[in-house]
């Protein structure tokens, strides 16, 4: 046992290791949502309101659509602690990310003891929470979203932490715990929009389950129940108003489908949501390409390691094998439930909306090499050196795309260039009395705000001219690279780089 | 006599099913291995290498590791579950998946074992020869192994006779007939070049 807890804190060690490392620097660069969230939480900190004066909102208005709070405050305490850095603002989910597999470890340690009497008797799946907890301590999936201010990292750490705490009162029968546990999955849906689906029908699930189980602790699952109801009233509340679907319709997978035929529409709707939930179970998402969005993976990899894929197989057939265990029925819930709301989305198969899946895929995918290892006991010495050497070459080889590959060749997924703009915005503001920017540069007022630009610049078209009435008046036009393309650059007096090996220019300071 | 029934119905939806790729010249190009794209790929990835060490990037961007990789790439394309419902119908990949179940648990015969090998290791032939044989005929070898697989699953599942295993057959034949009316209202397939 002592150490069992030992190689317990020398995972988290590496957890945050690999959440932490340099994280201000990669990615490189905050992009827009990150900035959005961190500045309207420090402003709410700072003044008690948001960018758009409201006072201590409940949702954050920000480019046409409302965002869920938790991360808004979380990153907005951090900025209003530690300053307004690249590192406070990714401070929350790197480190409830970390806290995450220490959470998904002793969950299942509890899982494990309901269990043990009947289900996994073998000596060998005592390991099994730590192989878990490992497994998602190096996932490509669960770090990659962790070193970016991301809200479904949060959601995801809620969540997990309600069904520890559910299993603890499975384990304890004390109120105390189902309470707690209702109150970290009502929290979820201040947190990420995709758990106002998952998190009601699992609360509904388990609502259910006790009901079965514990029917003379009644008392304990009304009292939970309509304290959970009461506390999601405001989200129900905001989720049918037109600012509460705004996202929803923004990435509805049906959108195409507005002006179909009705038969057209009985036939695709339900094929266009199966087409998409399946989506989120192709090797080729998992293990291949992700999502093939920038910030979601690295380009050419899966959201999982390749020598996964066999032991995920594995351990679905191990837990289906011992499907009425309440391990193989919490990993299948969730299996089930996770892609569930992300499916009604565009694009799917989405890496970040349907995160929650990697929670049972690492459960699996340890239950898969356990159960390798019980069934060639003898030869486990052979097994685990080949193994190991597998598992830390893949690892080495992700590391390495991730620190040297993914930092140059998705830079500007990222908000790369961004910060370098305003911060020479700010060397020349206070020399010109107006200053433009070109629309097409995706530079948005958010990084001029957060970075505290004094001067905030007018967005303008790139065929922009100096009207005559701002003749005598000097003009700062800040537009994208023309270098090489045949115009005068006497006019130009500075750029803007970005860190990438040829340290291409992003803008460049044009004096009118 | 039922299970007779219930078989020879999955076989036709299966049947139409593969019958959509008739008008089909190849399958599209992430089932197929290029040595061409890799080395391509070989010196971008090199290229972002500046500085390192001559051992990593030997270690990490060589030929016989990136190889393995697009074979590895190529070959998971061949399950992914869209992929395998338009090649042979949610009939036919629940009737695979059941076998499967059946093969682990010892229930059928062990010489299907055979057969089940043969169906993981047929994409590899498609990956890496492409060969110069009609596109029929190499179908025919890719999913002869998975119709007879989910004809044995279906079998074995079918045999304790219950309303819910009925029902999943009839919900998944609609499923299926759902699916083949949504792929003919698609211009275009993902996973073939006509």
């Amino acid at each position: 046992m002592k150490y069992v807890r030992l190689f317990l804190v020398l995972i988290v060690l590496l957890a945050g290791i690999l959440r932490f490392y340099d994280i201000q620097n990669v990615p490189p660069g905050l992009y827009i949502d990150e900035v959005s969230s961190a500045y309207n939480g420090y402003s709410v900190f700072k003044t008690g309101k948001d960018e758009h004066g409201v006072k201590y909102p409940l949702w954050f208005e920000a480019f046409g659509e409302y965002k869920m709070p938790a991360l808004v405050y979380a990153t907005g305490l951090s900025t209003f602690l530690l300053g307004k850095s690249e590192f406070a603002v990714r401070l929350p989910s790197a480190l409830l990310g970390t806290l995450t597999v220490l959470m998904l470890y002793f969950l299942l340690e509890k899982v494990l003891l309901l269990d043990r009497e009947n289900f996994f008797k073998e000596p060998i799946y005592k390991y099994l929470p730590l192989l878990s907890a490992f497994l998602l301590a190096i996932s490509p999936w669960h770090i990659q979203f962790s070193r970016g201010a991301f809200d479904a990292i949060l959601a995801l750490f809620f969540y997990v932490t309600g069904f520890m705490l559910f299993a603890d009162y499975w384990e304890k029968n004390k109120f105390i715990y189902l309470l707690s546990s209702f109150l970290m999955f009502s929290l979820t849906l201040y947190t990420y929009n995709a758990y106002r689906i998952t998190s009601i029908l699992t609360l509904l699930v388990l609502t259910i389950l006790q009901v079965w189980n514990f029917s003379n602790h009644k008392k304990h699952i009304l009292i939970s129940g309509f304290i959970a109801i009461l506390l999601m009233i405001p989200v129900v509340q905001f989720s049918l108003t037109g600012a509460g679907v705004a996202r929803f319709a923004q990435t509805s997978a049906f959108v195409d489908l507005k002006n179909s035929f009705l038969m057209e529409k009985i036939v695709q709707y339900p094929s266009i949501y199966i087409k998409n939930y399946l989506s989120y179970f192709s090797p080729h998402f998992l293990f291949v390409f992700g999502d093939g969005i920038g910030r979601h993976q690295i380009p050419g990899w899966g959201v999982l390691y390749r020598w996964m894929w066999p032991f995920l197989l594995l351990g679905i057939y191990g837990l289906l094998k011992n499907s009425k265990s309440f391990l193989a029925r919490l990993t299948g819930l969730l299996f089930l439930l996770a892609p569930l709301s992300a499916a009604l989305t565009a694009p799917s198969p989405h890496s970040l909306r349907s995160l929650l899946m990697v929670i049972p895929v690492v459960i699996s995918v340890a239950i898969g090499l356990l159960f390798l290892f019980n069934k060639f006991w003898k030869k486990r010495f052979i097994l685990g050196i080949v193994m190991g050497v597998i598992i830390i070459f893949e690892f080495a080889f992700y590391l390495h795309y991730y620190y040297f590959h993914y930092t140059k060749v998705n830079i500007l997924d990222w908000g790369a260039g961004r910060k370098e703009i305003v911060e020479k915005e700010k060397k020349y503001e206070n020399n010109y009395s107006h200053i433009m920017i070109e629309n097409e540069l995706g530079i948005t007022y958010i990084y001029f705000l957060f970075y505290d630009a004094k001067k905030m610049p007018t967005p303008v078209d790139s065929d922009w001219r100096k009207p005559k009435e701002w003749q005598n008046e000097k003009v700062l036009f800040i537009r994208r690279s023309y270098e090489g393309k045949g115009i005068s650059t006497k006019r130009i007096i500075d750029r803007a780089t970005i860190p990438n090996q040829n340290n291409d220019v992003v803008a460049e300071f044009w004096e009118l | 006599m039922k299970r007779k029934i219930i078989i020879f119905t999955i076989a036709a939806l299966e049947l139409i099913f593969l019958g959509q790729w008739l008008s089909c010249a190849r399958l599209a190009d992430q089932f197929h291995f290029s040595p061409f794209d890799l080395s391509l790929r070989l010196i971008e990835a090199i290229h972002n290498d500046g500085g390192m060490s001559l051992f990593i990037v030997r270690l990490f961007h060589n030929k016989f590791l990136g190889t393995a990789i697009d074979i590895y790439n190529n070959y998971a394309n061949y399950w992914d579950f869209a992929f395998l419902i338009q090649l042979f119908s949610f009939v036919g990949v629940f009737g695979f998946l059941c076998s499967i179940w059946y093969i682990f648990r010892g229930k059928l015969a062990g010489r299907i074992w055979i057969l089940f090998v043969v169906s993981l290791l047929m994409p590899i032939f498609e990956i890496i020869l492409t060969p110069h044989m009609s596109f029929i005929l190499r179908l025919v070898f890719l999913t002869g192994p998975l119709l007879v697989l989910s004809f044995m699953g279906w079998w074995k599942f079918l045999r304790k006779e219950n309303a819910f295993r009925y029902g999943l057959f009839i919900a998944l034949e609609m499923l299926s007939i759902l699916w083949l009316f949504s792929v003919l209202l698609q211009a275009n397939s993902p996973f073939c070049l006509k």
